[in-house]
């Protein structure tokens, strides 16, 4: 209680993490994935016990409290409450209804309640409690229900901002993002933005929400398909011409706005265009599939995720190609869709409903790669949209610091190289730059307008350059939807927030804010386009994405991940064929003695940690991790050395000789105190060979028993015997064979059975002379000898049926060759029933008499 | 008559969970219903004193868990009942099927002497809801056959028939009670010795 409170902003990230990983694989239900429950109790926990009035009573009371008045206008879930009333332990109470509400689906509906009932919030909660800030408990409520209809794409209503540490909305979510949707500062964005702009640009920030659902059963959502190649010819042209407006601009800044609109709205209108070619490429993909013998190619390039993504940038003819293929084959469809419907009409809808569609397309992806012609602020910031899991966090550093260190780089060498060579050289230099954009617009690179004209009849010019078919009638929408995209992107993000970064400490910041924040340094240069930046990280277009190697541990169908992308929701996977970053995986092998040359060639002589690549000769410097079975190089591997559970559960070898990389030192440290280990599973032997581990494993199982008596028992609980049980980690009692490392090394010290001895022995000692405990105790059935009272926690005396939990004596039990008289009853009892119930009282009788 | 040693009988109520087990306990010894249900966890006891015609006697009612979760229990309370309610709910058929495992259950793990004639009463609770699934004529049917188990209708909430019925239950473990005194006077073996010694020490003194 003496910890500082977090703050909003990290309890709203803290359960929005945890809700994304939780939807991440879907078809698990909660209530099967390991700690997934718990991880989600404790941050709803969190958020509902901050800024909580404390009086004198304790926090569960006060909890239990505010549950109860949350249901008491409806009597809906009055059953949950009752059933999980625990008079004696309220902070069960609170949790088990935490847990419940969440598995029955009822927390969001029941929480819902306290949305706008401000007396009772007031009643509870400080004015700087979480739950008193509405577009927190708002963003909280979204979070639930996205757990609750397991459906990510939920949480991309949730305001970004919030999650920025030290953001505090002032009067509620759409007015903050109005607010920030006027503030006139992004980098090169909103210079040359008009009054009116703005205006639409909220209009259809409005509509937004309302259209929001027409998206999936609108049949004019295929219309820009065609508009996309166009789109896409077009997008590319402008780099080497902006090129020299640029450089003009340096000269003659005072023409810098019209300039720059004109080239920032082209940049945008990609955003659009491109954004929605993918979905779109994705539908006609499902359409041409069966048509189309390349279906399986065509596919690639709509991939968010990072290794085939790239296609776009490396294999321009491929992505390109295949698009227009698409977009051919459905052209028929799109002049009947588009007849459909009344041009202005649809443009409406069109710059109304075509952002909430991209976003809902894309709710796992996060770091993408870069789309044609985006430029870098405005990828990063798309970047910093979606939701992502720490280890992407983790990996947005590395990818944005490549991104920044790349635009850097090609920044000096355009100036350098317009020092020496001239304008007309940057033109040439840019083609070079973006090879992939000058082979398919040549022809749109010569139509392109003078840069003072507007973008929108330089849009149609270049559209009736590129495609013919149907564009006459497309090209109002075309017109419209360019203009609201340009305006839209803003809409997500505001540079009043930047400021607000920049004056935060770094450390908490994400990457994409720290990224922008460095970029604001460069904002009166000219930025490269994303895709421009040469990327390091190694990529592989052409192997499809189930191929990569999956994370151990959680099974993932590959055809299921095929079929989940048609409704846009896709399974993360990171790195390509030849490299993915290390995961967290439990080893339990000890590895074959290292053969370098062998292993550092099915690594691909690349370092398991960073993909580093190491030449054949030099192959002697990397090292090799005990843990992994893999060859890091020496950044990632400090040669630091570690116990590997491997030789422990194995070996009882305890010795922490073993040399490991970075990454699994790390992650066994984490591990360590984690009851990970069934040793049961792992290695039953141990139990027979080590001494002390067969003794705490007894006294476990007494445990296990015993807990059954000491929590029933309201003699014991009088005497705080369950608090006693519970001083323990539950696992340790509740799930005998389970073990962390520490408790193995425990084990071995000695320290473990000092522990659980004396619990023991005084728990056993209550329940043989509390009557209500020895009430409860066994009559061997096989020997019916009343006169032994025998207990399941008595294992030296007493076998447990594993199926009903009767107890008998052990000789007795070996004597019947573990037959259990009761499992045999309820078997006929269930088989009588289930033929013919009128036997039952005689054939049951029989039955007894043959057992006994 | 104020000789008569003072009489605890033991009563153990069975019947599936949420049939009202603990319900009627608690009608019948505080005079009391809530409509929260609370599963209960193990099995613990009440105790009533009651007067049966002349007699002063104590109930030792215990109420049990009805979830199969609880079976990591034993039973070694249901030696040395006096009497067994069996209660189901009229309103869920599942609970009446279940009166037959339960009976033999208890039967089995009780171990009484003489169980053909042991006392059962059968309870059918919550009449007061109007979803009745159980009619009073099959649930009877049922008693009848075995071996003419007394039947009551209650109701835990509202307070119907409760008393009766556990005075019923109380008059038929009285009655066992009495037998096995009975019973026990003649065929004890180890009494009869201890009987034959005191007069020899007596006669020895005199």
């Amino acid at each position: 209680m003496n910890n500082p409170p977090p703050s909003v902003n990290s309890l709203l990230t803290n359960i929005k993490s945890t809700v994304e990983l939780l939807v991440q694989f879907r078809g698990d239900s909660l209530t099967t994935k390991y700690g997934a429950i718990e991880r989600l109790r404790l941050a709803i926990l969190a958020i509902l016990s901050h800024g909580l009035k404390q009086n004198t009573q304790d926090i569960y009371e006060q909890l239990w409290q505010l549950i109860v008045r949350l249901n008491a206008n409806s009597q809906r879930y009055i059953h949950l409450l009752q059933d999980i009333y625990h008079k004696e332990n309220i902070r069960q109470s609170v949790e088990q209804w935490i847990d419940q509400s969440v598995i029955s689906q009822c927390l969001s509906q029941q929480l819902s309640c306290a949305e706008h009932d401000h007396d009772l919030l007031e009643q509870y909660y400080y004015p700087h409690a979480f739950t008193r800030i509405l577009p927190f408990y708002q963003a909280f409520l979204i979070c639930i229900r996205t757990v609750e209809y397991s459906d990510p794409s939920l949480l991309i209503n949730i305001d970004p901002k919030l999650s920025i540490v030290g953001f505090y909305p002032i009067p509620s979510i759409n007015d903050a993002t109005n607010q920030s949707n006027i503030s006139p500062s992004s980098i090169v964005a909103s210079n040359g933005k008009s009054k009116d702009d703005t205006q639409q640009k909220l209009r259809s920030l409005g509509q937004q929400r309302i259209l929001h659902r027409r998206i999936h059963s609108d049949p004019i959502f295929s219309i820009p398909k065609d508009s996309i190649s166009a789109n896409r010819s077009r997008v590319a042209s402008p780099s080497p011409l902006d090129q020299s407006i640029y450089d003009e601009n340096v000269a003659q800044p005072q023409y810098n706005i019209p300039n720059i609109s004109y080239f920032q709205s082209d940049e945008y209108d990609s955003y659009g265009s491109s954004y929605g070619s993918r979905g779109d490429i994705f539908d006609q993909n499902k359409q041409t599939k069966i048509t189309l013998g390349k279906a399986t190619d065509s596919k690639s390039p709509n991939r968010q995720s990072i290794s085939s993504e790239i296609t776009i940038i490396d294999e321009p003819t491929n992505a390109l190609y295949t698009n227009r293929l698409s977009t051919i084959m459905n052209n028929d469809e799109t002049v009947l869709s588009v007849g459909s419907t009344s041009p202005m009409d649809r443009s409406i809808t069109m710059s109304a409903t075509d952002y909430p569609t991209r976003t809902s397309r894309l709710p796992h992806s996060s770091l993408l790669w870069p789309r044609k012609g985006q430029t870098l602020d405005n990828y990063i910031r798309e970047c910093d949209l979606k939701t992502r899991t720490d280890v992407e966090k983790e990996n947005a550093h590395f990818y944005f610091s490549e991104a920044i260190i790349s635009a850097i780089e090609q920044i000096k060498f355009t100036q350098q190289c317009n020092k020496y060579f001239g304008q007309s050289w940057s033109s040439s230099i840019a083609n070079i730059i973006s090879p992939c954009e000058t082979t398919h617009t040549s022809s749109s690179v010569s139509s392109s307008s003078p840069p003072t004209q507007q973008y929108i009849p330089c849009n149609s010019k270049l559209l009736s350059n590129s495609e013919t078919k149907n564009l006459i009638t497309q090209q109002p929408d075309e017109m419209t939807e360019s203009t609201t995209d340009s305006n839209e992107p803003p809409n997500n993000f505001d540079w009043s927030i930047r400021s607000s970064i920049l004056s935060l400490n770094l450390q908490e910041s994400s990457a994409e804010a720290i990224a922008l924040a460095l970029m604001e340094t460069w904002k009166n240069l000219k930025v490269p386009t994303a895709p421009q930046l040469f990327w390091m990280i190694p990529h592989d277009e052409d192997l499809p994405q189930e191929l990569l190697p999956l994370p151990d541990g959680i099974s993932i169908d590959p055809s299921e991940d095929y079929l989940s992308n048609e409704d846009g929701q896709r399974i993360l996977c990171r790195g390509n064929s030849q490299w993915a970053p290390p995961r967290e995986q439990l080893i339990f092998h000890i590895h074959q003695p290292p053969d370098r040359d062998s292993q550092l060639k099915k690594q691909g002589y690349l370092c398991a940690g960073c993909g580093r690549h190491v030449e054949k000769g030099f192959a002697y410097r990397y090292r090799y991790c005990e843990y992994t079975g893999k060859y890091f190089c020496r950044s990632c591997h400090s040669d630091k050395k570690s116990f590997l559970p491997s030789y422990v559960i194995i070996k009882w070898d305890f010795s922490s000789k073993h040399s490991v990389s970075n990454f699994a030192f790390d992650y066994l440290n984490r591990i360590y105190s984690e009851p990970t280990f069934n040793v049961n599973d792992l290695n039953p032997k141990l139990f027979e060979k080590n001494k002390q581990l067969r003794a705490i494993d007894e006294l476990r199982w007494s445990l296990f028993y015993l807990r059954h008596y000491i929590l029933t028992c309201r003699f014991a609980e009088e005497k705080n015997y369950p608090q006693i049980l519970q001083k323990l980690p539950s696992y340790m009692y509740s799930d005998p064979y389970s073990y962390s490392i520490q408790d193995l090394f425990k084990a071995k010290s000695g320290d473990l059975i000092k522990v659980l001895e004396p619990i023991v022995l005084n728990l056993r000692k209550h329940a043989l002379n509390c009557a209500l405990c020895y009430a409860k105790g066994f009559i061997c059935e096989i020997c019916k000898n009343e006169k032994s009272i025998i207990f399941p926690f008595d294992l030296d005396v007493t076998s447990v049926c594993q199926v009903c939990q009767s107890c008998f004596h052990f000789q007795c039990h070996v004597n019947k060759k573990y037959h259990c008289p009761k499992c045999q009853r309820n078997k006929s009892r269930n088989n009588l029933t289930s033929s013919n119930r009128s036997n039952t009282p005689t054939n049951i009788q029989q039955e007894d008499d043959i057992v006994a | 008559m104020a000789s008569r040693k003072k009489i605890l009988l033991k009563i153990i109520i069975l019947g599936d969970s949420g049939v009202g087990k603990t319900s009627l306990m608690n009608q019948f010894v505080n005079r009391k219903f809530s409509n929260q249900y609370k599963a209960t966890i193990g099995a613990d006891f009440l105790t009533k004193e009651l007067q049966i015609d002349d007699r002063l006697v104590t109930m030792q009612i215990w109420d049990t868990a009805g979830q199969e979760r609880f079976q990591s229990l034993g039973v070694a309370f249901y030696r040395g009942a006096d009497c067994c309610v069996l209660v189901m709910d009229v309103t869920s058929p599942t609970s009446f099927k279940s009166l037959e495992s339960w009976k033999d259950e208890f039967l089995i793990q009780a171990g009484p002497r003489d169980p053909e004639n042991f006392p059962f009463v059968v309870l059918g609770n919550k009449i007061d809801l109007e979803n009745r699934m159980i009619s009073m004529r099959k649930a009877q049917s049922w008693c009848q056959e075995k071996n003419n188990i007394p039947y009551y209708e209650t109701s835990a909430k509202e307070g119907i028939n409760v008393e009766k019925a556990f005075e019923t239950v109380a008059r038929n473990a009285l009655a066992r009670e009495k037998e096995i005194d009975q019973q026990t006077d003649f065929p004890m073996p180890i009494r009869i010795p201890q009987q034959e010694e005191l007069p020899k020490q007596d006669g020895c003194a005199c």
